[in-house]
């Protein structure tokens, strides 16, 4: 069997996203760990490394980690969670396909389970060197991936796709 | 002759009026240029290939972060990050970010160039195996944002003063250029080319 359609997949995919963008937003908003050393503690937001690479004079990197981490994963929650809804609706307006086709080129940009990683990694390389305190932020970020990640896959993009409309043309002989 | 096109992103058949790329036309269903294969794509893939295979020499020469604890400052490249990992035990996630910062890097560039190169050389034979080997070079390619990421984290948690501090390097905006630059070099790839029969359609 090459493929059969999982039904009630759009509804599961739709609640899913609208899940995962409450969750991105708790998971830059709060504090993400706190790291104490030599009596001294701080805790941060994920998002102000990117103000930090800014100040220090990386901005090419740091706006790209902000775009992959933060803009590319909103974006792309967000226009997902619209084409569903759009569709569940059974509703299929004229700009649907091209925006989801954006969406589709936007994907591999929006990399929140590569960023799960490089958490990981952060975490292990600090509790090496002191005490950290995971917050709020870091358990946001964890129920993020599994809820984005179960979101796009509920549904396959063919199934979106054979709901879009196909407009008319002449071919111009 | 009329041709058919597969829309690259929607895979929506299309029937055009010929292969001729001097025809403009966009898919009916989600607007994409319809081209029988993408403009100059050995071109395209070879000078983002070069310029991402320049930089990786830098990416991988210059620390990619500064770590200072109590006046004490060492350096740390990618490479002697993933032995610090594999130095404190941790291996299992030293092997993943082995694989993501240093396999990765060097597959893409060097399967890329390949892949390239296979198009003049016996270009007839293994043709299944090379379209399987773009589909992974395509699909890991992110995967070494890993240690950039990690920096990110770094750089925004550890802002201690003179008691802790980790400053980005030279090599980490290297080794991200390095990334974007592979990740644009495989999608200006067409894989369609490897299955071409010496001459392209339309040519």
């Amino acid at each position: 069997m090459l493929y059969r359609e999982k039904p009630g997949g759009i509804e599961r995919a739709l609640t899913l996203t609208v899940a995962s963008l409450l969750l991105l937003a708790i998971a830059n908003f709060s504090v993400f760990m706190t790291f104490e050393f030599a009596g001294r503690d701080q805790g941060n937001r994920i998002i102000s490394g990117v103000g930090n690479l800014i100040e220090l004079g990386y901005a090419p990197l740091g706006l790209l980690i902000f775009f992959a981490s933060v803009l590319a994963p909103l974006l792309h929650l967000s226009g997902f969670g619209w084409v569903l809804w759009q569709t569940h609706r059974g509703r299929a307006p004229s700009y649907l396909g091209p925006l989801y086709r954006h969406l589709e080129i936007l994907r591999p940009w929006a990399m929140l389970e590569v960023y799960l990683l490089g958490i990981f990694v952060a975490v292990i390389k600090l509790s090496q060197l002191a005490n950290i305190d995971l917050g709020a932020g870091f358990w946001a970020y964890l129920g993020l991936i599994v809820t984005s990640t179960a979101s796009y896959d509920a549904v396959d993009s063919r199934e979106i796709w054979n709901r879009l409309p196909i407009k008319e043309e002449r071919v111009p002989a | 002759m009329t041709a058919v096109i597969a829309c690259t992103v929607c895979t929506l058949r299309s029937i055009m009026p010929s292969f001729e790329d001097g025809i403009v036309a966009h898919c009916p269903r989600c607007g994409e240029h319809l081209r029988s294969r993408k403009p100059y794509p050995e071109q395209r893939t070879w000078a983002l290939l070069i310029a991402a295979a320049l930089l990786y020499v830098p990416a991988n020469y210059f620390p990619i972060m500064t770590v200072t604890i109590l006046g004490k400052a060492q350096s740390e490249t990618i490479l002697s990050g993933v032995e610090h990992l594999y130095g404190s035990g941790m291996w299992e996630i030293a092997t993943v970010v082995f694989f993501a910062s240093i396999v990765v890097p060097l597959l893409k560039i060097v399967g890329l160039s390949a892949l390239l190169v296979r198009l003049h050389v016996d270009p007839a034979l293994g043709r299944r195996e090379r379209s399987r080997l773009f589909r992974v070079i395509e699909y890991v390619g992110r995967w070494s944002m890993i240690d950039m990421f990690m920096l990110s984290i770094l750089v925004a948690l550890v802002r201690l003063g003179e008691v802790a501090t980790i400053d980005p390097g030279i090599g980490a905006t290297c080794f991200a250029a390095v990334v974007v630059l592979t990740m644009f070099a495989a999608s200006s790839f067409d894989p369609r080319v490897i299955w071409d029969e010496g001459r392209r359609p339309g040519e």
